[in-house]
């Protein structure tokens, strides 16, 4: 199949055949979850459905970026935490507008992540260990802001952020805005087009006189402040802070994005399948918890759930470096 | 390259302001090691300030370790800290049953080992200070019983609640979970109360607010809930608010039961969103724990002979104090959990 | 290039190799596995540094810190271990690094019409059909991969092109084009350094061989002045250079 617009979407054929196991997956999930429990598709669910995802899909979107660039990025759930602290501390203790507050988040997100991409780009530490070091200093860090505590209520505007408009979360707003541009610059600019080239051949990338470096330092960066803006979001549905928020939620964040076709030695996959991914894995657990299934095998059911994934996604992968 | 280095490191390094209080060591007075399961709890955030307060007025150092919820991780702290050669121990295990090799290593190196808040199975302790959560447990559910029958007289048996369980096999979990059972089972063997959802939350907040979000989903019909933690209590509390569901004895509508009275939930119990939280004592479990370990290293203390013994562990148990918070109490309840009553002799 | 070293740690890959390129002249550079063939053009093509000696091009002395300032000398190199990008279409591939864009300041949106148009029209040049433009260039095959190499180093006219072993893995027909090429670039006036390790292929198309042995040079000599027999003893060491030896 050849497009010939002069907005080529650029996914390239295999990518587009590796989106059409996380459709189906999804397509299956949820025409098995409408059909055994009858409160699958009321408004009131699908409205929870859709903010349930929203943190978690945001984060899936730094981590899919470094993913694509063949690295791997650990500190997303630590530093949704800082990032949410800091934002909640410089509005509830500084007193800073609730706008400021939050660029001050980002901004810490910003940085972590650039401390992770320096490290990674320019002293050539693998980025597992650079953000598995990130993961336990940003959650010191949290720790450290909140001396242990969460940090509680708000002024109105932030709860705005959680509200819902009609049936529909702002916070699904704000994701699909985040998707729609992140997947965007993926398509169809240079710097997009490196982070696909970087996780396919790095070697060859810098040969052409690509600063690999820079594309590698920008993801990180980009994935600190996704991380940060989830921490925000989840600010503003608990209406607290927590120093233990987002434990964990870096893994959910790789299993989205694996889900969704993302391939983890670099280079293939999409937003479009890290969004389906971040689906099945909410609705997975929203049907668990619908049917009243008990933790202990909500936890085997998600486990299987990725192996099956990762065995069916890797028969279509011809990519292996 | 070298610049990045540098840079990157300070950055790793600029996040963390300062990374807590390794004290430093006074070589005359005792030195005490606080072993706590994590730190990402503010309930042993609360014991360790406990402890430091306590060392402050005895004239003690004390180092506070971070097990992270990590048995072997906890066991290597323990043992680094026998080779620095602590004056005495405090240990919060992590696990019941991990951390006795190390207790036994501490014993034959001669230091003494106190535990709070959890015990272990084994080894030579001097006591336990801490409480029975399955005994706490049961206060709560009390409290919570007769909250529910005071709002709900009027509406016809079973009354509908939901339980929201801690992380699945963590002691605390099984034991608060066990407390609860204790008191309700008979009520649900009767039909009073029928259980519509026991679910885990993680002990997690936003977990909470999610769980409550998909039994949400399922009804609305709900007049109790019942959480092994605040944290789950409270996130469960903002999706009920969410969709509009009555909380509160006043507006006749859901009752809910926390523990651990947080700050948070304590505000919620004032507020009337909540009837109740249980309030442990982990500033008194540090303070006393300190206290006994410096005057028993000191030859000033030792435990009292009529000290009774804890059942499960078989250690001799000095019960701290053991309160639920509810709107009547929630006032003064700091001048409790942050006092500083006198330690058993 | 004058008298350039380069050691890896306690290699010496290159020791004081003098070497020379004549406008229009295609030289093939000779030497075993390990000679130091690729380390002396990677010094061209600014992927290293010389750690010594210097290098002159049009007159001029020059330094090359990195493969963007060899390439705006005009000088454009095929790697041995073929630089491509698995994962990207053609058209990507061919312009990896200097992507037509749409003029908008700052955002770098590719423009992928124009992309595919001059990529068309270089493969047209080059005689070389491919199927589909769109599929990864993993599922190409040798000789559509090393065209593809090839194409991307021409895209920006180069005054020199450098070609490290860009025959083998081959087949003989398409070993052929490959020969045919190098010359055609010849004629349009492009100098080229041809790297093989069949002695064939280079007397073929080489107007001067250069011989390298272990990081030195041993032999410097116009192609219908010498057979590969004589050519192999010095790879290996039999015999003195008898002529060139600085
Ligand atoms: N990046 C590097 N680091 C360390 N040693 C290297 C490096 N590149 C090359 N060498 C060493 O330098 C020497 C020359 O290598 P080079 O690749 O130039 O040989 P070559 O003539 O191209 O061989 P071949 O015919 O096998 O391609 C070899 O001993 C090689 O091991
Ligand atoms: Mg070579």
């Amino acid at each position: 199949m050849e497009t010939t617009g002069r907005f080529k979407l650029f996914i390239g054929a295999a990518n587009r055949n590796r989106i059409l196991f996380p459709f189906f997956s999804l397509i299956t999930l949820i025409v098995v979850s409408a059909i055994v429990s009858p409160y699958f598709l009321t408004v009131i669910n699908i409205k929870h459905l859709l903010a349930q995802v929203a943190i978690v899909a945001v984060l899936a979107v730094g981590e899919t970026y470094v993913i694509l660039t063949g690295g791997i990025d650990l500190a997303p759930g630590s530093l949704l935490a800082l990032g949410g602290a800091a934002t909640a501390a410089l509005i509830k203790w500084v007193g800073l507008p609730i706008p400021i507050g939050i660029l001050g988040g980002l901004f810490i997100g910003a940085l972590a992540g650039a401390a992770n991409g320096l490290l990674v780009a320019r002293v050539r530490i693998p980025s597992f260990i650079v953000t598995l070091a990130m993961l336990a200093i940003g959650r010191g860090a949290t720790l450290v802001l909140t001396n242990g505590r969460p940090i509680t209520g708000f002024p109105h505007g932030v709860s705005v952020i959680a509200s819902y408009i009609g049936p529909i979360p702002v916070l699904i707003i704000i994701v699909f805005v985040v998707y729609v541009l992140a997947q965007l610059v993926l398509s169809y600019t240079k710097l997009g087009r490196y982070i696909y080239a970087i996780g396919g051949n790095e070697q060859a990338v810098r040969i052409v006189g690509i600063n690999v470096n820079r594309v590698k330092l920008f993801v990180f960066i980009f994935s600190g402040v996704c991380a940060a803006l989830g921490g925000i979001m989840m600010d503003a549905r608990l209406d607290s802070a927590t120093p233990t928020a987002g434990q964990g939620y870096e893994l959910d964040a790789i299993a989205a994005s694996v889900l969704g076709g993302v391939s983890f030695t670099g280079g293939v996959g999409s937003l479009t399948g890290t969004f389906m991914g971040a689906l099945i894995m909410t609705i997975l657990g929203n049907l668990l918890n619908l049917l009243g299934v008990a933790a202990f095998y909500q936890y085997i059911a998600k486990g299987m759930i990725l192996i099956i994934a990762a065995i069916s996604l890797s028969r279509g992968v011809r990519y292996a470096k | 390259m070298k610049f990045s280095l540098v840079t990157g490191l300070v950055l790793m390094l600029g996040l963390v302001m300062s990374i807590g209080t390794i004290g430093m060591a006074d070589q005359a007075s005792p030195r005490i090691a606080l072993f706590v399961s994590t730190i990402n709890n503010p309930y042993f955030v609360t014991m360790a300030n406990g402890a430091k307060a306590a060392a402050e007025e005895f004239g003690a150092s004390i180092t506070v370790f971070d097990g992270q919820n990590d048995a072997s991780i906890q066991t290597k702290q323990v043992e680094d800290a026998i080779a620095k050669g602590y004056s005495a121990i405090l240990l919060n295990s992590v696990d019941q049953s991990a951390l006795v090799p190390v207790v036994k290593e501490a014993n034959a190196a001669g230091i003494p080992v106190f535990s709070v808040d959890r015990d272990v199975k084994g080894g030579q302790r001097v006591c336990y200070i801490g409480t029975s959560n399955v005994l706490a447990a049961e206060q709560g559910a009390a409290t919570f019983l007769r909250a529910l029958a005071l709002t709900k007289f009027a509406k016809p048996t079973p009354w509908k609640i939901v339980i929201l369980e801690g992380i699945p096999g963590a002691s605390a979990a099984v034991e608060r979970e066990e407390g609860f059972k204790n008191v309700l089972k008979p009520f649900i063997d009767a039909g009073v109360i029928k259980v519509i959802a026991d679910q885990t939350a993680q002990f997690d907040r936003a977990t909470g607010l999610k769980v409550m979000e998909d039994i949400l989903a399922t009804t609305k019909d709900i007049d109790g809930l019942i959480c092994a933690n605040d944290e789950m209590a409270l996130g469960a509390l903002r999706a009920l608010k969410e969709a509009g569901v009555p909380v509160g004895m006043a507006n006749n509508g859901v009752i809910i039961m926390g523990f651990d009275a947080e700050a948070d939930a304590v505000a919620a119990v004032k507020a009337g969103d909540m009837v109740g939280t249980v309030a442990q004592a982990p500033f008194i479990q540090g303070y006393w724990g300190t206290e006994a370990a410096v005057k028993y290293v000191q030859g000033t203390w030792t435990v009292p002979a009529d000290t009774q013994v804890y059942k499960p562990t078989g250690a001799k148990f000095i019960p701290t104090p053991v309160a639920v918070v509810t709107a009547e109490n929630a006032d003064t309840i700091t001048t409790l959990t942050l006092a500083k009553p006198p330690l058993p002799r | 290039m004058k008298g350039v070293s380069k050691r890896f740690g306690g290699v010496h890959a290159l020791e004081k190799v003098d070497f020379s390129l004549g406008k229009d002249e295609v030289v093939g550079l000779i030497g075993d596995n390990g000679a130091g063939k690729s380390t002396l053009i990677k010094m061209l093509a600014g992927v290293y540094r010389p750690d010594d000696g210097e290098i002159l091009f049009e007159g001029r002395q020059v330094e090359i810190h990195n493969p963007k300032e060899a390439k705006s000398l005009g000088i454009e190199t095929v790697y041995q271990e073929l630089a491509l990008v698995d994962n990207l279409d053609i058209p990507a591939n061919i312009f990896l690094g200097r992507e037509p864009t749409f003029r908008i300041p700052w955002l770098g949106i590719i423009d992928g019409q124009e992309m595919e148009r001059h990529a068309r029209q270089i493969l047209e040049r080059l005689k070389i059909k491919i199927n589909s433009m769109h599929s990864p260039v993993l599922n190409l095959s040798g000789g559509q991969r090393q065209a593809v190499a090839i194409s991307r180093a021409l895209y920006s006219n180069p005054k020199v092109m450098i070609m490290d072993e860009p025959t083998a893995a081959l087949a003989v027909k398409e070993v052929n084009k490959v020969l045919d090429l190098i010359v055609q670039l010849k004629k349009s006036g492009v100098s080229v350094i041809f790297i093989s390790h069949t002695l064939q292929n280079t007397f073929s198309v080489s107007d001067r061989v250069v011989i390298l042995r272990k990081g030195q040079k041993v032999g410097d000599i116009a192609t219908d002045k010498t057979t590969p027999d004589e050519v192999v003893k010095l790879m290996v060491g039999a015999e003195e250079a008898p002529t060139g030896v600085v």
